[in-house]
């Protein structure tokens, strides 16, 4: 206090009361019984009144009735020389509003007053509670609000997790908290979370992460849209705020939206069909691939067209009437003919679907299936069903088929006709329905034992209204029973008939034999035995051909049976055969093969008949026949001999006598003809002596020919005749004729044959090479003949062109040669006359070869 | 003047072509006689004569003969055009007497006639007369 001045002190009080007088607090002083003192001037704007209007008013008139009695004991408290400092009650302001004030307060013993210090607090306390109300509000929200929200510290470790996360997600705050937060990301979007982590926590307070995956407590994925907020350098938050919300309805059903219209474009693009997409107008807005691979356009041809240019005339209103129908919404479907301009030989199948947006059409779509060979490949199944319909109307047997429950599902007229029942009456209606008399005794054991076995039946039945014999074929099958009934009536009668017959055939004196389709004999007769002498059981089982046939049965008869046999026709014809004595027996066979309903051969009938008396009488007319024919030809020949050889010279000697008389007898024609004269007559006198020749030598066949002439002998003596010409020619004769080797006949012609044959081969040799003459006599000890084999290597001759003329009188086929064409005839009417026959084979510049066979003596 | 130019004999008888040569000079029936022995040499001719164009006007035809008788060159000529047929006139000159042989020769559409041999000239008066150009 000692530098404290008075100066000082006034100012220092003056200070004071400024101080006083304007703070915005309550001062005041109060006596010890509750009167104010001193208030200063704040009271009027705390609790509306004058500090003069306070002083010497005791407080309990301004304080709230509740808060009196605990003023008082504070007041009480304080003179007791207690301060307070936070003791709070309420004042009632002028204007009737509770003021709550905050008051600090200390006993001056030397003034006897209390201080007091009032802070008008009413505004503090209503921000708390405004405080309180939000942070009630938060609370709500963050317990009952849709948003989930979670705090996660920089490393997104979960530091809190609302009430709503467990809700939505199902995880109870204490699951999730102290876990990391990306492990319930999904791995697809654990980068974005990443990212927008990075951000958070260097760039931005803010983010949102606008889509990602969450797992949720039940194993699902959810969709998630979260904002983040970087709160980590707030004191009272530290953490980054995160509010999610559950997005996995849009996002799903935007993806779904997405995928719908994928999934129709990937559809309509794909379409197999012609797709394309009319306008209201008709104009075509969009086409599919299969559209332009048909048309073979590019899309452009096709788009902001309308369709009617594409499409033939014809078919053009269809088409239009299709569109309006559409548009009206009716359903529209039909099919087109050759619709399309270019196209002409398809056919399409047409659907028209409106498409609806915002509740109106706004095209339609076309689709085009093409039926062609839907169509084409049906009405080929009609033909079919229409051929097999026809085949079967056609089978002469009558034919019916049957469902599982004994139903006539079909029938052909030929079974319409056996039953005498229309089809359409019949049609549907139960087999069994028919009468026993109509069907036979045996169908319904049969019918049901071939649908229990499910195996084909056959059977032959008697239908006695029809007085026939039916064979009966039964096939069943999945769809039922399908029948054929067959006549054969016939064959049962020829069956009876056969066995009628086998019983005459067993008396008959004719040879019956039946054989298996091989030949092998399985039963004869007893007429057979008559006429063969050989017994059943010596011919059983056994070829009867071997037995039977003998050494002068004819080969050539013998291969034609084998080969007629083979045809498996019926032929009759007729063999030489020997009975078992040795006998021969002439024999005409009448062979008929049996046949099974195949047509395959089963046996084979043979019916022998003794011709023998026949053949004989045939044999001697033959003979008469060929001696009648010989002479026939003989005088044919002598015609031709007096017409031609001997007539022409008798017309060159007239001609010539004429001429002579003609011309100048010192003429050289005179001369020339004079010598053809004699020429004439001499060719005259040939001739006669040749017709004489040959006239004896038939005359005398038969009759003086029976001597034994050695073949060996007889050409060696040709041989020394025409020696000298072989010299000439330096020919070369290779004879094989053994000794002694005779045959019968004349002596003369023998000579004859060989030296005109030796004639020809030096007549008409080869100039190219040397004559070679080869003789060769066979003869067999078994055969009743001899062989001569005349062989030569002249010049030949063409066998086609000669033909049958070679051994004719007078016939000539060499130029440039001497001859009269009668040398090769002597030849035949000798070996002829000898009872022998020849034949000669030959070849063009190769040589001749005459085979003449003699018999023996 | 002959009555024709060219006739050909075709017959292998010598001593018969002699007699007919000299009947046809005799008779100036032909200015050109050629023979030939048998008739394939004859055919062969014939066609080297149609390309030439000198065919003769008359073929005197026997028909015995060897390698190629009278019927079988006739059922070869058969085959030549009918430019031949109409320049040639073909008579059949036969010694034969057989009324068959005479028959079968008069039907044969390309044989104008049959002739029996020998030829002289009264048979070819007849020739003459069948041949006769009408004016």
């Amino acid at each position: 206090m000692n530098t404290f001045s008075l100066r000082e002190a006034g100012r220092s009080f003056d200070a004071w009361e400024k101080i006083i007088k304007n703070s915005l607090d309550i001062i005041c002083t109060v006596d010890r019984e509750g009167y104010f003192v001193n208030v200063n001037e704040a009271s009027k704007t705390v609790i509306g009144y004058e500090s003069g209007e306070l002083a010497g008013k005791h407080f309990q008139h301004f304080i709230h009735p509740h808060d009196l009695e605990p003023t008082k004991a504070v007041v009480r408290e304080v003179v007791k020389g207690l301060d307070t400092k936070n003791f709070r009650n309420r004042y009632i302001h002028r204007s009737g509003e509770e003021v709550l004030l905050l008051w600090s307060a200390v006993w001056s013993e030397e003034e006897e007053v209390l201080l007091c210090v009032g802070r008008d607090i009413t505004e503090q306390k209503q921000v708390r509670r405004k405080l309180r109300e939000k942070e009630e509000l938060y609370k709500a929200l963050i317990e009952h609000g849709s948003d989930m929200l979670a705090l996660f510290d920089e490393e997104l470790n979960f530091i809190f997790s609302g009430p709503s996360t467990a809700r939505e997600l199902g995880y109870e705050p204490e699951q999730l908290v102290g876990t990391n937060g990306l492990q319930y990301v999904h791995p697809e979007d654990v980068q974005k979370i990443e990212s927008s982590l990075h951000q958070l926590l260097h760039s931005q307070e803010q983010v949102k992460v606008p889509e990602f995956r969450f797992k949720d407590a039940w194993g699902g994925w959810r969709w998630m849209e979260t904002i983040g907020s970087n709160q980590l350098h707030n004191p009272a938050v530290r953490a980054i705020v995160a509010s999610s919300r559950d997005i996995t309805e849009r996002v799903e059903s935007r993806i779904e939206l997405k995928e719908g219209h994928q999934r129709f474009q990937s559809l309509f693009e794909h379409h197999l069909d012609i797709v394309l997409f009319q306008d209201r107008e008709g104009i075509i807005a969009d086409v599919n691939a299969a559209t332009l691979s048909y048309f073979k356009l590019q899309k452009e041809t096709l788009l902001n067209q309308p369709l009617s240019n594409f499409l033939s005339a014809e078919v053009v209103n269809d088409f239009k009437q299709g569109l309006r129908h559409s548009l009206e919404g009716k359903p529209v479907h039909f099919v087109s003919f050759l619709p399309f301009r270019e196209k002409k030989q398809d056919i399409f199948d047409i659907v028209k679907v409106p498409v609806v947006v915002n509740e109106v059409i706004v095209g339609v779509y076309c689709i085009f299936r093409n039926i062609t060979e839907l169509i084409h490949s049906n009405t080929t199944i009609k033909t079919q069903a229409e051929k097999l319909n026809a085949v079967l109307e056609s089978v002469t047997d009558s034919f019916f088929t049957l469902d599982r429950n004994w139903r006539f599902t079909y029938m052909n007229s030929e079974f319409e006709r056996l039953v005498g029942v229309e089809r359409k009456e019949l049609l549907g209606k139960n087999v069994w329905e028919l009468s026993q008399e109509m069907l036979g005794r045996e169908f319904y054991q049969e019918f049901h034992s071939a649908t229990e076995s499910a195996k084909a039946v056959h059977f032959e039945t008697y239908y006695k209204r029809l007085e026939k014999w039916m064979e009966v074929k039964a096939f069943p099958s999945e769809e039922g029973l399908s029948v054929f009934i067959n006549d054969i009536t016939e064959r049962m009668e020829s069956r009876q008939e056969l066995e009628k017959l086998s019983l005459v055939a067993s008396r008959t004196t004719n040879g019956v034999v039946i054989t298996n389709p091989n030949g092998f004999t399985e039963w004869v007769n007893e007429g057979f035995t008559k006429l063969t002498g050989y017994t059943f059981p010596e011919v059983e089982g056994k070829l009867l051909g071997p037995i039977l046939m003998g050494e002068e049965t004819d080969r050539t008869t013998s291969e034609r049976l084998a080969e007629r046999w083979k045809q498996n026709k019926p032929f009759s014809d007729e063999i030489l055969n020997y009975k078992k004595s040795g006998e021969k027996v002439w024999i005409w066979l009448d062979v008929t093969p049996v046949l099974d309903d195949d047509g395959e051969v089963v046996k084979v009938v043979s019916i022998q008949t003794d011709i023998t008396d026949r053949k004989e009488a045939e044999a001697l007319q033959l003979q008469m026949t060929r001696d009648l024919y010989r002479q026939n030809t003989d005088l044919q020949q002598f015609t031709y001999i007096v017409s031609h050889n001997l007539r022409s010279p008798v017309a060159n000697v007239m001609g010539l006598a004429e001429l002579l008389t003609i011309v100048d007898k010192n003429s050289e024609t005179f001369e020339t003809s004079l010598g053809y004269l004699q020429k004439g007559a001499h060719q005259l006198d040939f001739v006669l002596r040749d017709l004489n020749q040959i006239l004896t030598i038939r005359n005398k066949k038969g009759t003086t020919v029976n001597e034994k002439v050695e073949v060996r002998l007889v050409f060696q003596q040709v041989m020394a005749t025409l020696q000298e010409s072989l010299n000439d020619c330096q020919g070369e004769v290779n004879m094989i004729i053994d000794e002694g080797v005779g045959v019968r006949g004349n002596k003369a012609y023998l000579y004859s044959i060989f030296y005109n044959l030796l004639s020809n081969s030096l007549k008409y040799r080869s100039p190219d090479r040397k004559l070679k003459v080869t003789v060769k006599c066979v003869s067999r000890p078994e055969s009743e003949g001899v062989f001569i084999y005349f062989s030569d290597n002249g010049i030949g001759f063409d066998m086609q062109a000669v033909g049958d003329n070679l051994f004719k009188m007078y016939k000539r086929f060499h130029h440039h040669y001497e001859g009269r064409g009668i040398g090769l005839f002597l030849v035949k009417t000798h070996v002829e006359a000898m009872d022998g026959y020849i034949e000669v084979n030959s070849q063009q510049n190769r040589g001749t070869t005459f085979l003449i066979y003699l018999k023996k003596p | 003047m002959t009555f024709c130019k060219t006739v050909w004999l075709i017959d292998d008888e010598e001593v018969s072509n002699h007699l007919t040569a000299a009947a046809l000079q005799i008779n100036g029936f032909a200015s050109e006689i050629r023979s030939f022995t048998n008739g394939k040499e004859a055919l062969a001719a014939l066609e080297t004569s149609e390309k030439d164009g000198l065919l003769p006007d008359y073929l005197f035809l026997d028909l015995n003969m060897p390698v190629l008788d009278g019927w079988e060159f006739l059922h070869t000529y058969r085959r030549f055009s009918e430019e031949v047929k109409k320049e040639c006139t073909l008579y059949i000159l036969s010694s034969s007497i057989d009324e068959e042989d005479a028959k079968k020769a008069k039907i044969h559409e390309d044989v104008r006639d049959f002739i029996a041999k020998p030829l002289n000239k009264n048979k070819l008066e007849m020739v003459k007369f069948q041949n006769k150009e009408v004016s």
